[in-house]
């Protein structure tokens, strides 16, 4: 009789048989030597360089128009707000919520190899959902904006409300200039000026309704929603001009507009020298916004998005029993993500490289729920986190987020499979047909632990074992001392789906990781695996990608990307600073070169 | 001839709550009905769910019912008239087809169509509009399933939205949406929707397809619709809208443009254009006091807080919402198309659809003893609470002719997969209305080809899976029900609608047939017509 190998977890996702292989692009798959079979040679622990920069790289991928994501109308919107001067900008922001409300949120554009999460940046799509609700989010502006006397007066001065109407004219253009300026992140000519004027169509210049027309016509025009790149006029047309070029760098570095100093260096076309634009460089990444960019890189690269939120699992009886007084609250799932991004930006503020993400050994859990978990007092924010107990010991691996399942059982698959597609860059194979119509080898006593019944299901048939036994179920094994919320365990109960238990079974760690494929070797803690990963490199080259992916928002091209991506590749394994990553990038000549000549 | 009605219509509201529309069709006379709606004007609404799994047996009515036989594209293709089984107040054609015998009636009976044996004819997995002619959006899983990744086509409801055969410029005046889509990722989210797929250009139905727009957010809806307090006056934002058009062709027109980024420019513009067509429209008289909904889908969410993902009773309000604000903009005539795509959110059941906890917990054990009870029962919900739902607000809308709005319509249910999860055979399709009189209805057909069985040395479900006819030809059935020529939609190397792509065989498992036996060349060719016993 045909039998299937059966699968459980996320495993329908992934392949369970054929070859195991790298999914960003580039020239050479990894091959650790040796392996478990007693080979006489120590295996590698370093991986191969993914990337090298060619001689004579092809032309690089045309990148056209380029739109604001959601989060960089969100960010450019408040931040301009600030710039109208109204006393009252949270009674605004209130008033325009219905607004920001139906701006379309993006979705996470898949990267290869990889059938989970994806990356924001990428989502360039443009529907009808987006037209209308920057429309009715323009209108909605210029009708706040100049709603009272005092917002008049604030946006436009005192010509607004004096008593004077021969100056009311100059005193719309002079708004035009000025707040046109800042809303199209660049000046404004003077056929342009004369453009957004005729939005007034007979209304008074400084009057309510003319106002928030004009207004609503700057906000709704293609050079606020999108990046246009015309080249500099006075330079070669390949080149970004001053203000393109600080548009391009402020929305890469904190998806914010262009601040007051930035603009500035472009007023003046400082910013086109090199003195000007590193400096510039240097003190944008080092903003607050540039660390929630980093954030939502790292929420990307790591699949943060797809920790289950715990709060809507309680009333599972078995996950109940399970969690027992530890009952995850609404809000413990950005707990749980909170805590992996305080680790990067404690990184990223002491100027550290990956290494030191990975190795980190400190709880960012500022609510009581998961500090409680990781039995730590709850950080403040402001003090020196705590540090996780000497059990806890693999850094990133054993923190909750990468622990959690959000059910009664642990999922060694989905960490497995996370660990090896988003922190290693690997791709795995195709899902085998009918694997989901398969059954077990062999029937287990229901008292067995989470790791014997995968490896009855998914190891026991040669389809499976490919990507199960080498490529997956290892690096899930490996964390099997930590139960479904993350508290550590040398034994797990097993539970019924009624939320009684069936009793305990001690838990077994060791398992060939296999971080470079050939390297069979077992590793027997979560400590012993993070140390193989950090050493293999690999983790590095594939933050690598995800930074050449966040900044020039595409997917990269292994030959003509080749120099940016290898010298990424090779600043993070020599342990660069995590700053020093993205500014490498935004530094390249070709970055102030226009996307799409 | 029918009197003029003068009282008042009420929808019932999910939830005992009563959205009252002043005046609908219903309310008219017989000639201010028709002046209403366009003449002979037909819809369609198309409900999506995710999963599948649902064994024949749970899903279908028996066999035993197919009483007519007909030899079609090489097999035997089957019929029979539905009549449900009646019994302390529940009618029923099977555990997933069954409601109350007071809203699942027999007149309701003789307007459904239950369809078994359509196939997307290679290993698709997971996919969210293959049923709706765009099985390119799919989870990759397997190498037909990346190869199909290379042929992205509209699904049909926008060719019917752009169709100048569907909508009439005239009727255009006062259409708010062309589609109306439903959806959201999560519940309540306003984004690109995975259940329908447009160009990025419609007007020219050129450039790259993606997502449309779309929400599950009911009073999103309603606003976008109907309009809302907050909204400006019309008067101010045709004025801007225009002037806003006038700087986009200005932009596109500059010569230091690289051709690329005229490209989006141009779509964007099209984009423009049809925002102040939409602007422009004007919302029928008749329906321009429409009370705008106490409460909405996303109330439901929040009301429900963490525990939304095992409370059924919430998902249930949460689509019936939805589902009240569709049926008035359809009765309004303010759309003819709404799609409605129930995202894994809401899986209709205790076990929660978030975090995959339903997907995996149930749906990949419907094989099992464990899930497939639990898939019965979420399938069935749906059916009850929110197909049949629509189907009996539709069809409590007169025309003023004697037929009702169900009657012009065709709704459409299918799920992501057939009777064996993630497979692509036999994906189950429930209809209601005969679009207009161009479909018959009352019927269970079935276009199994039962001479080929895939898998017969397996036992139950897997043991019955055979053949079926191609979804190229469910679509352009579709198609051709609401209007549209064949010539329109269908490509130049085959009939129907969509990229033909078919390969059987390996990736259905050891034991399949090969492509040439599994869909012979007769089945391809029968992709131009109409699906067999549908045809009036």
């Amino acid at each position: 009789m045909r039998r299937f190998c059966w699968v459980g977890g996320l495993l329908v996702l992934m392949g369970c048989e054929g070859e195991l292989r790298r999914h960003t692009s580039g020239p050479e798959v990894d091959k650790g030597q040796g392996g478990g079979g007693g080979g006489a040679e120590e295996p590698d622990e370093v991986a191969p360089l993914r990337y090298s920069c060619p001689s004579q790289a092809p032309t690089r991928p045309v990148l056209p128009l380029q739109r604001l994501t959601h989060a960089q109308l969100l960010e450019t919107v408040h931040s301009l707000l600030g710039e109208a001067g109204a006393a009252d900008a949270t009674q605004i922001s209130a008033a325009l919520q219905p607004a920001f409300d139906a701006l379309p949120e993006d979705r996470r554009r898949a990267t290869p190899g990889t059938r989970h999460g994806g990356m924001l940046r990428l989502d360039q799509d443009v529907t009808d959902g987006h037209v209308s609700a920057v429309f009715d989010l323009a209108i909605a502006l210029g009708r706040e904006l100049s709603r009272t006397a005092a917002r008049r007066q604030a946006l436009l001065g005192s010509c607004a409300t004096d008593a004077d109407v021969a100056n009311d004219l100059t005193c719309a253009r002079n708004l035009v200039r000025r707040f046109g300026a800042l809303v199209w992140r660049a000046p404004l000519s003077d056929n342009e000026v004369t453009q957004a004027l005729s939005y007034l169509d007979g209304a008074g210049p400084v009057s309510a309704e003319g106002l928030a027309d004009v207004i609503g016509g700057l906000f709704a025009d293609a050079r606020f929603f999108y990046r246009l790149e015309w080249g500099d006029p006075a330079g070669s047309n390949k080149l970004l001009s001053a203000h393109e070029l600080a548009a391009k760098l402020s929305y890469a570095l904190t998806d914010a507009a262009p601040d007051a100093e930035l603009r500035a260096a472009a007023d003046t076309r400082a910013l086109l020298t090199e003195a000007e634009y590193a400096a510039q460089v240097e003190r944008l990444s080092r903003t607050p916004r540039a660390g929630r960019t980093w954030e939502r890189l790292v929420t990307d690269w790591l699949q943060l998005s797809e920790v289950p939120s715990l709060a809507s699992s309680v009333a599972q009886p078995d996950f109940r029993t399970m969690a027992g007084p530890d009952l995850p609250p609404l809000g413990s799932t950005q707990e749980l993500v909170d805590d992996v991004l305080g680790a990067f930006r404690q990184t990223l503020d002491r100027g550290e490289g990956l290494s030191g993400a990975l190795r980190n050994r400190h709880s960012f859990a500022r609510g009581t729920w998961l500090a409680q978990v990781y039995g730590v007092p709850r950080w403040d924010g402001a003090s020196p986190p705590p540090p996780f107990p000497a059990e806890r010991g693999g850094g990133l691996l054993t923190r909750a987020a990468f622990l959690v399942s959000g059910t009664a059982a642990t999922r060694p698959v989905v960490k497995g499979v996370r660990l090896r597609t988003a922190l290693l860059c690997d791709a795995l194979g195709e899902v085998p047909a009918g694997a989901l119509d398969a059954k077990p080898l062999m029937e287990l006593p229901p008292l067995s632990s989470t790791r014997a019944k995968l490896k009855n299901l998914t190891e026991t048939t040669a389809g499976c074992s490919g990507c199960h036994s080498i490529a997956i179920n290892p690096l899930g094994f490996l964390t099997e001392g930590f139960d479904p919320l993350g508290r550590t365990r040398s034994f797990e109960t097993v539970f019924t789906a009624d939320g009684g238990t069936l009793g305990t079974v001690p838990v077994v760690l060791p398992a060939p990781a296999r971080v470079l494929l050939g390297d069979g070797r077992e590793v027997v803690s979560p400590e012993q695996l993070l140390e193989r990963i950090d050493a293999s490199g690999k983790a590095h080259s594939c933050l690598a990608v995800h930074v050449f992916r966040h900044l020039s928002l595409r997917l990269e091209d292994a030959e003509a990307d080749g120099c940016s991506l290898s010298d990424l590749e090779r600043a993070a394994r020599a342990g660069a600073p995590l700053r020093d990553l993205m500014q490498r990038l935004v530094l390249r000549a070709d970055f102030r070169e226009r996307a799409s000549p | 001839m029918t009197a003029p009605l003068t009282r008042r219509f009420f929808l019932r509201g999910a939830g005992g709550a009563w959205l009252a529309l002043p005046v609908l069709p219903s309310l008219l006379s017989p000639a201010q009905a028709r002046a209403q709606a366009a003449s002979g004007a037909r819809c369609l609404v198309g409900i999506t769910t995710e999963h599948g799994g649902v064994w024949g047996s749970n899903m279908y009515p028996t066999d035993a019912t197919q009483t007519d036989a007909l030899t079609y594209a090489g097999r035997t293709v089957r019929r029979g008239t539905l009549q449900s089984a009646v019994s302390g107040g529940r009618a029923s054609l099977s555990s997933v087809l069954s409601a109350d015998s007071g809203v699942f009636s027999a007149a309701l009976l003789a307007k459904m169509n239950v369809i078994r044996g359509i196939d997307i004819p290679f290993n698709i997995a997971h996919h969210r509009a293959g049923m709706w002619g765009n099985t390119s959006f799919n989870s990759g899983s397997n190498s037909d399933a990346l190869a199909a990744q290379q042929w992205p086509r509209p699904t049909i409801d926008h060719v019917l939205g752009w169709s100048p055969a569907f909508y009439s410029s005239a009727e255009l005046a006062a259409v708010k949406a062309r589609v109306l889509n439903i959806y959201g990722a999560w519940p309540g989210a306003v984004n690109k929707a995975d259940n329908s797929y447009i160009w990025a250009n419609p007007s020219t139905r050129s450039g790259p397809i993606q997502a449309a727009s779309g929400s599950d957010n009911s009073l999103y809806n309603f606003t976008n619709l109907f309009g809302s307090p907050g909204t400006a006056p019309p008067t101010a934002r045709r004025s801007i809208i225009t002037r806003v058009k006038e700087s986009y062709d200005r932009l596109r027109r500059d010569t230091r443009l690289s051709s690329d980024d005229r490209r989006r420019l141009d779509e964007h513009f099209a984009r423009v254009a049809e925002l102040e067509r939409r602007i422009n429209a004007a919302t029928p008289p008749t329906c321009g006091a429409v009370t705008r909904p106490a409460r909405g889908s996303l109330d439901v969410y929040n009301a429900a807080g963490a525990g939304y993902g095992s409370n059924p009773q919430a998902h249930i309000e949460f689509f019936q919402l939805n589902v009240d604000v569709m049926v008035l903009a359809l009765s309004c005539g303010l759309t003819r198309v709404a799609m409605l795509g129930l995202s894994g959110w809401s899986s209709f059941s205790e076990v929660p659809g978030n975090d995959d906890i339903f997907h995996q917990s149930v749906a990949h054990q419907v094989h099992s003893g464990q899930g497939q009870p639990a898939m019965v029962a979420a399938s069935q919900r749906i059916f009850e609470k929110v197909v049949l739902y629509a189907a009996a607000k539709l069809n409590g809308v007169s025309m003023g002719d004697g037929s009702t709005l169900l009657d012009r319509t065709l709704l459409a249910w299918t799920q992501e997969a057939g009777n064996v999860i993630h497979g692509g055979l036999s994906i189950p399709i429930v209809t209601f209305g005969g679009a207009g009189g161009s479909l018959k209805t009352g019927q269970y057909v079935d276009y199994r080809n039962k001479a080929l069985n895939i898998a017969p040395s397996a036992t139950g479900e897997l043991g019955q899976q055979f053949y079926g006819l191609l979804v190229h030809q469910w679509l352009g059935t579709v198609l051709q029900a609401m209007g549209i020529a064949r010539a329109e939609y269908q490509e130049p190397d085959h009939g129907g609608y969509g990229k033909l792509f078919v390969k059987a065989g390996g990736d259905y498992g050891a034991g399949a047939h090969s492509t040439a036996v599994a869909y012979p060349a007769s089945v391809v060719t029968a992709c131009s017509d109409m699906l067999p016993f549908l045809r009036p």
